[in-house]
Parts: C-alpha cells; sequence; structure tokens
C-alpha cells in the first residue's frame, strides 16, 4: 500500500487543528491558504507546531518565509525539503 | 464647576438589557461641546485590541471630548447572551449609547469611533441617527452581503463544536447524535440550545440595508485601513466609490504595513494621532448638520 | 435588565483598579478572586470570565475580577508594569473581596500567566483555601521563548519574512535594549526578566491544600507530571482556548460548563 502523500497528511493536520469544516480531500494541492481558507497568523503558527509534530522536524526562526505557506503543495515541498537535510545529516 | 478629566463607570439599558461602560467627562463640567462614542469589534470588549480604545479615549478625554466606550450586548460586562448577539442589535446598543452620552453630558456633536465591525456598527447608527456628525472608521469591514460568495464559505469554521467532537469519545458522539444522551454542558456551552444550531441567519447580517441608509449620511467621515488587512482593504474597495458616489464627505487614509487591529505600536501611534487631528480639525466641520 | 454585580475602583499603589464584584445569588459559602492573563489574552478570554462569575454566583460562590494595573480599565502604563507590581494589585484586590466577605473562605482563580500570579501570591495573601489554576504558565521562560515564536509568525504572515530570530530578540531584552510589542503589548526588558524567572513549581510550598490546574481540551505528558509532581489535581475543560482569538464566544452555558467542571469541584475538594 502506498504511503500517504505528504500533502495529504498536512490536509488532515490542517482540517484538525485549524477546525476547518471540510473534509481533507476538498483542498486542493494548490489551494490558497490565506486567501482561500481564511488561514491567518493564529492559523500559521499552529500548522508550524502541528508540522512539527506529526513530521519530528524544527523549525528554525529564519526558515520563516511566507512562501512555505501558501498551499498544501509549497508546505508538503518545505517539509520534504527539511526531511532531506535532516536526514541527510 | 471645573476641575481634572475623570472617569467612571457607568450602565445604562438598551434593549431591555444592562450594558456597562466607562464615561469621561474632560473637566467634572456637565457641559461639553463634543463627545465620542466608542465601539469594539466583533469578539472583543470596550478596551479594545491593545486597549487601543482606552488610550483613544483618555486622549480625546485629555483635549476636552467627553467620550463613552462600552461593551455590546453579550460582550464585556455587559448583560445578553453573546452566542445570540448580533449587527442589528449591536447597532441598536450603539444608538442607545449614543443617547445615554447626550443625556449624561449636553453634548453639541457626536462621533463614532469604531473599529473592525464595531466600524460597521458606527456606519448603521449613522445611517439612521442624524445627530451623528462625525464617524471615525477603523478598519472597517465589507458587510456580510457584500462579501464574495467563496470567501464566505471558506471561512465559515464550526469551531466549538468540531473541537467538541474531539473530546467525546466516538460513540459518546454518535449517542448525542442520535438523542441517546442528555445534551450536555459542554455541547451546550459551545452551540448553545439545539434550535441555535441552525438559526438560518448569519448574525453578522442586518435585517436592514445598511449602505442605502448611510447614503444620506450628511456629516464627514474618516476611513483608516492598513495596507497589510485584507478584508480592510476589501471594505475600502467597496466604501470608497460609494461615498464618491453619494457625496459623503469622507477621507481615506492607509497605514502602511499595518494589520487588521494596528498591532505594531507604530501603527497604532499613527491612527490614534490622525484620528485625534482629524477631529480637532475644526475647519472641516463647517455645515454638518 | 438585571445585573447584580457591582463596578468600582481598588486602590492599589496609588493606582486605580477597576474591578468587578460579583455577588452569590444566596448567601455566599466561598468567594474567589480572578487574575486575567497576559496581554491581549485578556480581551480575549474576559468575556469567559465574566460567564464564568455569573455562573459561580448561581451556585453560591462569589467573586471579584478586575484589570491589573496598566490593563483593560485601569490606570497604569502596561510598560511600567512589573511582576511585583501586579502581585500588589492581587493583595489589594484581596483586601477587598476579604472586605466584601469577611466571613468567607477565599480562593485564587487565575488564567494562564494570571494562574502563575495567583500560584505566587499564595505567599502574600492568605489565608487561601482555594488555588485554581486555569493553564498556567509551568516555565516562563518557555512560554515567552513560545511567544517570540508566535510574534516571528505574525511578522511572517503580515511582511513575507520573519527578518529577526528569538534568540537576537532575547539577547537585546537581556542587555536591557528596547521592547518587544506582543500583540500591541510592550514586553520590557524588566517584564521579560520577571516572567523568565517564574516557574510554577517554586510556589507549591505555599499553597493551599486545594490547589488544582485544569487544561483546556487536551493535557500534556508534561503538565501531567508536574501535577503529579505537585500533588495537585489536573482536569480538562472541553473548551477552546478561550484566551486566543478565535471564532469562540463563550455564552451562558460556557460559563455554566466552566463554574461546574473548572471551579467548583476544586472549591468543594476539601
Amino acid at each position: 500500500m502506498a504511503a500517504e502523500r505528504i500533502e495529504d497528511t498536512i490536509k488532515k493536520m490542517m482540517v484538525e487543528r485549524l477546525f476547518l469544516k471540510m473534509k481533507p480531500e476538498d483542498i486542493g494541492d494548490d489551494t490558497l491558504l490565506m486567501e482561500d481558507l481564511g488561514v491567518d497568523s493564529v492559523s500559521v503558527f499552529e500548522i508550524v507546531v502541528g508540522l512539527e509534530e506529526v513530521f519530528g522536524v524544527t523549525f528554525e526562526d529564519d526558515e520563516f518565509d511566507i512562501q512555505n505557506f501558501r498551499t498544501p503543495r509549497s508546505v508538503a515541498d518545505y517539509v520534504r525539503r527539511k526531511l532531506a537535510s535532516r536526514d541527510g545529516a | 464647576m471645573t476641575g481634572s478629566p475623570t472617569e467612571r463607570p457607568v450602565s445604562f439599558p438598551s434593549g431591555g438589557l444592562l450594558l456597562r461602560g466607562i464615561l469621561g467627562m474632560p473637566d467634572g463640567a456637565r457641559s461639553c461641546g463634543r463627545g465620542v462614542v466608542l465601539v469594539h469589534g466583533w469578539g472583543g470588549y470596550r478596551i479594545g485590541p491593545h486597549r487601543i480604545l482606552v488610550r483613544t479615549a483618555r486622549l480625546l478625554l485629555g483635549r476636552g471630548f467627553a467620550t463613552l466606550r462600552f461593551d455590546l450586548r453579550g460582550r464585556g460586562d455587559s448583560e445578553g447572551d453573546g452566542t445570540m448577539t448580533d449587527l442589528d442589535g449591536m447597532i441598536e446598543d450603539t444608538s442607545n449609547a449614543v443617547g445615554f452620552l447626550r443625556q449624561e453630558c449636553d453634548v453639541g456633536r457626536i462621533a463614532l469611533l469604531g473599529i473592525c465591525s464595531g466600524a460597521n456598527v458606527a456606519v448603521g447608527v449613522a445611517g439612521m441617527d442624524p445627530g451623528v456628525s462625525e464617524l471615525v472608521l477603523w478598519s472597517v469591514l465589507p458587510f456580510k452581503s457584500q462579501r464574495p460568495l467563496r470567501r464566505r464559505i471558506a471561512r465559515m469554521r464550526h469551531y466549538g463544536l468540531v473541537y467538541l467532537r474531539k473530546a467525546l469519545s466516538a460513540g459518546t458522539w454518535a449517542r448525542l447524535l442520535r438523542g441517546e444522551v442528555r445534551i450536555g454542558g459542554a455541547f451546550r456551552a459551545i452551540v448553545g440550545e439545539p434550535a441555535g444550531i441552525s438559526r438560518g441567519r448569519d448574525l453578522k447580517d442586518s435585517r436592514r440595508d445598511l449602505m442605502s441608509a448611510f447614503a444620506s449620511f450628511r456629516g464627514r467621515a474618516l476611513f483608516v485601513t492598513g495596507t497589510l488587512d485584507p478584508e480592510g482593504m476589501e471594505g475600502r474597495r467597496i466604501f470608497m466609490p460609494f461615498c464618491r458616489r453619494h457625496g459623503i464627505r469622507a477621507e481615506f487614509e492607509l497605514v502602511e504595513g499595518a494589520d487588521h487591529s494596528y498591532y505594531d505600536p507604530a501603527h497604532a501611534e499613527a491612527v490614534v494621532e490622525r484620528t485625534l487631528s482629524w477631529l480637532l480639525d475644526e475647519s472641516a466641520s463647517g455645515g454638518t448638520r | 435588565m438585571s445585573l447584580s454585580d457591582e463596578v468600582f475602583f481598588v486602590l492599589s499603589g496609588g493606582l486605580k483598579l477597576l474591578a468587578v464584584f460579583q455577588p452569590a445569588n444566596d448567601r455566599a459559602r466561598f468567594g474567589i478572586l480572578m487574575v486575567h492573563p497576559f496581554g491581549e489574552e485578556k480581551k480575549c478570554a474576559h468575556r469567559a470570565f465574566v460567564e464564568t462569575a455569573r455562573a459561580l454566583a448561581r451556585h453560591g460562590v462569589a467573586s471579584l475580577r478586575f484589570d491589573l494595573r496598566g490593563c483593560g480599565d485601569s490606570e497604569g502604563d502596561f510598560g511600567e508594569a512589573t511582576v511585583r507590581s501586579w502581585i500588589e494589585d492581587v493583595r489589594a484586590a484581596w483586601g477587598v473581596l476579604r472586605e466584601r466577605l469577611p466571613d468567607a473562605p477565599l480562593g485564587l482563580l487565575g488564567l494562564r500567566l494570571g494562574a502563575t500570579l495567583a500560584s505566587r501570591a499564595c505567599r502574600d495573601v492568605g489565608p487561601v483555601r482555594a488555588l485554581v489554576m486555569w493553564q498556567p504558565i509551568v516555565e516562563g521562560r518557555a512560554e515567552i521563548s513560545g511567544e517570540l515564536r508566535r510574534l516571528l509568525v505574525q511578522e511572517m504572515v503580515s511582511r513575507g519574512r520573519a527578518g529577526r530570530r528569538r534568540d537576537e530578540i532575547q539577547s537585546r531584552l537581556e542587555r536591557g535594549e528596547g521592547t518587544v510589542a506582543l500583540d500591541g503589548y510592550p514586553l520590557t526588558p524588566a517584564m521579560y526578566r520577571d516572567i523568565c524567572a517564574m516557574r510554577l513549581s517554586d510556589d507549591v510550598p505555599a499553597w493551599p491544600a486545594c490547589a488544582g490546574i485544569v487544561q483546556f481540551g487536551r493535557s500534556s505528558p508534561r503538565i501531567e507530571a508536574f501535577a503529579r509532581e505537585a500533588r495537585c489535581r489536573l482536569g480538562i475543560v472541553a473548551l477552546p482556548p478561550i484566551w486566543v482569538r478565535s471564532d469562540f464566544i463563550p455564552g451562558p452555558s460556557a460559563g455554566d460548563l466552566l463554574a461546574r467542571e473548572a471551579v467548583l469541584p476544586f472549591l468543594d475538594a476539601e
């Protein structure tokens, strides 16, 4: 059985932590988090904490760049980079 | 009688409920030329984000304005069920606040200062009370009916209900939905009585056409928006042409880099200073009814 | 129209603090002093405190809630407040509650930093018959680090990038340089130092026998370990974090839930 896509894990985590009234599968990979889902800074902080808990990564302060949090796809790419550098270290 | 500026706690009735507020009198005298009623935002209370309404009221008080900041029904220390508070109720409360200020000190001119949905409330009151001569609108939002449908759908989060579902076991939740358990405290706390789940009307909607009423506002208005406040910028995009179209004397200020609540102290200071100077600009106020 | 509470000022250190006394519906069998959280959390949590106070009144518990200096409608400059001055305010408010209820047992209830202040105040007021701590800050330094991180995320959302790091901010505060705005409230070097020095465990010896912690939504292994060490009760209330900006507006039912699950059990434990 294929491992769950990181994008899908992220969507599930977001629906749960942000109490979004929608199913994870209804969120597109390129859905704009802020413009389409109304994600604000309080929610982004929840996402950061959620990502760290779910994926076991740590985000450094100087890695906080809004481009990484635009869509589920950009968040997933960011997580993949973090995992690669963690596991490659 | 003269004295130093004082603030005191007050209460006044509105819609059968008792509202609480803080009344500021500039020098203890009962007759003050001008008064300002400050209106807080949807989920807040009379102090405003980072006490901006307290600080602004005190600055105004120091400049000779009578001030009243108060809690809308169901908010702050006022009476009322906060889960039922709607925009029309808030407008009624603010209208009564204006009446209370008039009664407490013989103000000649009344200004309304509102932040976020409090600014929308102020617009609602101005459309029905010709005695409101000035409006200061910080981060005014588009009214609900003016928001794009897409945005309205996306922002519906039944925060408390999903939260509660997580707190209860799956079995208990299923039984609750089937009516097999008595509705417990947590459920009621979050969604109110069962009938309250689907009231069919958004609390932030008015039963009246507030914009049509506002079209005949003949006072002057100051709109302030932060450039990094998407909802506020949307509000500005709606109100700017509207005021132009209807001949409403309005100035539109932008605070570069500011968010919806002006959390950066430099931005907050800019908003407050601009507001003070605008209100004190007597030359601009001639001709109001 | 019926509100039975009274609004007035309490004097503390020459400053007027706004206070609201909520009498019990019948004879008060207990009195609670409520201590609010830090900064913008106070605004978010205010109504929950009010609803809780009103619900407690229906259960025979009177309460006094008040605004610490520099907060709410009280006098004073937030930027000049220190933990010590806030403890002084708690003492002053406690004195007023004692005047109102000369015969009833009194307790302290606090939320977040207010809970940690309430815990600290047990040494200074007394006798405290119950201490109820809602989501207390256990380690001040860790809490500040988390708050600064939240600030950086806010900056990222507003401006695209955070632009600075926590260690840079903390170094400056430790050197006494500059002030950081947390949701518009100035975190001064003095307050930073005070909060970093706060550890809930330091106050345990002064706690009353009836001391309890309530967490919102879920507990954590850390708070569970702390409660075990401190030998205090730990409860969870199924509500969202009331001190956070959110869509949740507390109504009378929320107040009732908080009174019944997050306050009364800790008062009746004796």
